[in-house]
């Protein structure tokens, strides 16, 4: 797993590369959440892009971080949801929570 | 019917394991020539009963996790799951979707949710201080 942040103005977008598991889930919500504690950021980015594998740990990544940002009246959006990750995304039906970008690559 | 194939794999219960858990099992379902999308599926359906042993069978111990594999010629994949940790109380209450007794910030309380809509058959057999066994049934389609 990799993780990559870009800030733009009241935007954190987080690029997720490689496998999300219980293993690095988190791994990788702790080192969001440091980012979006130090910026307050209106909008959190979660891109999926190069997410090969995840299991429901993805879904706790996603719920956990839209709590700390509801809690400082931010909001999510998923961008690049592909593959394995969609359907754990549409089985959970994530998209009553948070906005999913549906555009291509 | 007999088993054209089978497999046994044993680890121990290190969330490390859990990438070699489903790549193992993935690679030993390939003989089957499933599709890239069947292959998810059974990589996520046991990527979820792992991580139950771990989080759930164990906790704050360590123990071995024993996956057992059975390919049949009709395309017919049988998987178990089992560990020799603490044991379900309530199997029926822990199969309920959002339902979980881990960290709510780090569980989603789906794994059993996801098994059962990525598997044709989910069986979970527990008993409280003995162990868990999850059984899951997945048929390949055929593609000729």
């Amino acid at each position: 797993m990799n993780i990559k942040f870009q800030e733009n103005f009241n935007e954190l977008e987080v690029l997720l590369s490689g496998e999300i598991d219980h293993h690095c889930a988190r791994g990788i919500s702790e080192s969001i959440d440091f980012k979006i504690r130090r910026l307050c950021p209106s909008l959190l980015i979660l891109d999926f892009g190069g997410v090969s594998f995840m299991d429901s740990s993805g879904l706790a990544v996603v719920m956990g971080r839209r709590k700390l940002m509801n809690s400082i009246d931010g909001s999510v959006e998923l961008r690049h949801v592909c593959g394995a990750a969609k359907k754990v995304f549409e089985m959970a039906e994530i998209s009553r929570y948070v906005t999913i970008k549906e555009d291509k690559i | 019917m007999k088993a054209i194939n089978s497999v046994r794999l044993a680890f121990l219960s290190r969330s490390a394991n859990e990438g070699f858990a489903r790549v193992a099992v993935a690679a030993f379902a390939s003989q089957l020539d499933p599709t890239v999308e069947e292959i998810s599926e059974i990589k996520t359906a046991v990527s979820e009963a792992v991580t139950n042993c771990i989080v759930h069978g164990y906790g704050d111990t360590l123990g071995i996790i024993t996956i057992r594999g059975r390919l049949y010629e009709n395309g017919k994949l049988i998987l178990s799951v089992q560990d020799r940790g603490r044991g379900i109380e309530n199997i029926r209450r822990a199969m309920e979707p959002l339902f979980t007794t881990g960290d709510e910030s780090e569980r989603s309380g789906m794994g059993f949710t996801i098994m059962e809509t990525f598997m044709d058959k989910v069986q979970v057999k527990s008993k409280p201080g003995i162990g868990t066994t999850v059984t899951f049934t997945k048929y390949i389609q055929s593609r000729q």
